[in-house]
């Protein structure tokens, strides 16, 4: 399954835009699958961001479905 | 106004100062600092820049300011958008949320980065617009609360109209996020067809509408025409108007700051009973959750008081000692007092951090106590709390117990609940025996 990613509050560079999935994976599968990608100090920030599926907030068990859309938020509290 | 462009304005400190005709008190120090420990101190300083440098959120913060966050806030439900009705993935959308993100407009407008005194995070930058509707030959970068202000609560996603606001506001001695929010009332309350077009002046006050906020801010700023109703703010435009209450975002007469107690619910605490309200640089246990620090389940109302109250405490050392609240984005926590007795010589440990930061916060309490301000006199509008929650995006259906929050922090800082204030027993623990004797009629072992 193909699914779409927005990312909010976090360096961009190098971050799938799309990521390909097994079927049946969860959100925690797909941020493990770009950390590995990445290989970088942002995979804390993606881990600790807010995600959103759809449009609703979800959590790291939550399954996803072919051509679900993805914002990672990462919120930067201040200022 | 520290380190040449830091100003404290918030909550008219400056209007104070105004109606007694004092311009500025200018202070230049010519001895010299003495420093206890200072190999301490230069420890610690490494530690803060190497805490720094490895940090992602500070990372983001050095490079993009505080408004790096912006655009991700205004879809999380951490900002408020379109005055505090809206939901910001489906009111705002990805669009204009991404152009609110500093990682999309700084690389146009950047001159320069700056920094607080010797401070290894920088997030400070100068801007510069050279053409367009707006130009600024020299500006501010906008920090997360003024885009935020004049940003997602107005539903605008015009940048330039927003740096143009904050120019003014400099300039003139506006704080952003009032001038933002009443603007973002005076939005609502004409698209809601309670101000006319005639009560502003002729402009029309859309949702969203850059130019039309623009041509507000310049009428603030002047005091001209309906700008010197509105540049005394919402709750006192709305009575002048006689008309617009139902929309006020104000917490005791003071429009809320840009991050929302139903995403951060210890806020609502903060927000509405805090001895200066409407405050979201007050720390306990919202400011954590706003930070995004994992607490447990942060909608669980339940035994808030004693972190609610540590960590307040612990923001007014941190206040008061003139430290950097994003001293914390190093994931060290209590640093203050390392450094206090390293710049002081004498101890200072958690339970002198706990105590101190107490007896401030009680203190402040006291003056409004003695000045007649009451629990029941501290309003936080229903909207910021859930009340009735929101129907869609991620806060929906999140109503925040702000009197359970309230009942919590009194009971553990030792304030009446009903008259706010501080029990005898509390302020001679804290040895504020001055303050009890005012307010106990005591005459017998207490000394000034």
């Amino acid at each position: 399954m193909v699914i779409k990613i927005k990312y909010y509050g976090i360096d961009t560079t190098n971050l799938p835009l799309t990521v390909e999935l097994p079927e049946n994976s969860t959100i925690e599968n797909l941020l493990d699958h770009i950390s590995e990608i990445i290989n970088d100090s942002r995979s804390s920030l993606l881990k600790s961001s807010m995600i959103l599926v759809n449009k609703a907030k979800a959590d790291n068990k939550t399954s996803l479905h072919d051509k679900d859309e993805l914002h990672v938020l990462n919120v930067l509290g201040g200022g | 106004i520290n380190d040449g462009h830091r100003a404290p304005g918030r909550g008219g400190g400056g209007a104070v100062m105004g109606s007694k005709k004092l311009k500025a008190i200018a202070v230049r120090g010519t001895g010299e600092v003495k420093v206890a420990n200072p190999e301490k101190v230069l420890e610690l300083n490494k530690k803060i820049a190497a805490g720094m440098k490895d940090s992602p959120v500070a990372s983001g913060f050095g490079a993009y300011g505080t408004s790096v966050g912006t655009g991700a806030s205004a879809l999380s439900g951490d900002s408020p958008v379109k005055n505090w009705g809206g939901v910001g993935i489906v009111d705002f959308g990805d669009e204009s949320a991404t152009k609110l993100a500093a990682t999309t407009f700084d690389h146009k407008y950047k001159t320069k980065k700056y920094a607080c005194s010797n401070c290894p995070l920088g997030c400070g930058a100068e801007y510069e617009v050279k053409d367009g509707r707006w130009p600024l030959p020299q500006t501010e970068r906008p920090e997360y609360e003024t885009a935020a202000a004049f940003g997602s609560t107005c539903l605008c996603d015009d940048i330039e109209a927003i740096m143009k606001c904050n120019e003014i506001c400099n300039s003139y001695g506006f704080d952003t996020i009032s001038a933002g929010m009443t603007i973002a009332w005076a939005m609502e309350c004409y698209n809601e067809g309670v101000l006319s077009k005639e009560d502003l002046d002729g402009i029309e006050l859309t949702w969203g509408n850059g130019e039309a906020m623009v041509a507000l801010m310049e009428k603030m700023a002047e005091g001209t025409g309906v700008g010197a109703i509105l540049a005394n703010g919402s709750q006192y435009a709305a009575k002048k108007f006689g008309k617009g209450e139902e929309y006020l975002q104000t917490a005791s007469g003071i429009e809320l700051p840009m991050h929302d107690p139903r995403f951060a619910p210890g806020l609502a605490r903060i927000y509405q009973f805090d001895p200066t309200p409407g405050r979201h640089v007050k720390g306990g246990l919202g400011g954590a959750q706003m930070m995004g620090i994992p607490l447990g389940d942060k909608y669980d109302y339940r035994e808030t008081g004693y972190l609610d109250s540590k960590m307040a405490a612990g923001t007014e050392v941190n206040n008061c000692g003139g430290f950097c609240m994003f001293m914390s984005l190093t994931g060290v926590q209590g640093m203050e007092k390392e450094y206090i007795e390293a710049i002081t010589g004498r101890s200072f440990k958690e339970q002198d951090a706990d105590e101190t930061g107490l007896r401030i916060l009680t203190l402040r309490q006291s003056f409004n106590v003695r000045e007649g301000l009451r629990p029941s006199d501290m309003t936080i509008p229903s909207r910021s709390v859930g009340k009735p929650p929101l129907t869609a995006g991620p806060l929906a259906n999140v109503t925040v117990d702000n009197e359970m929050l309230a009942d919590n922090f009194f009971a553990f800082v030792g304030w009446d609940r009903e008259t706010g204030m501080p029990t005898q027993n509390t302020l001679e623990k804290l040895g504020l025996d001055f303050v009890a004797k005012d307010f106990y009629n005591l005459t017998e072992n207490i000394t000034d």
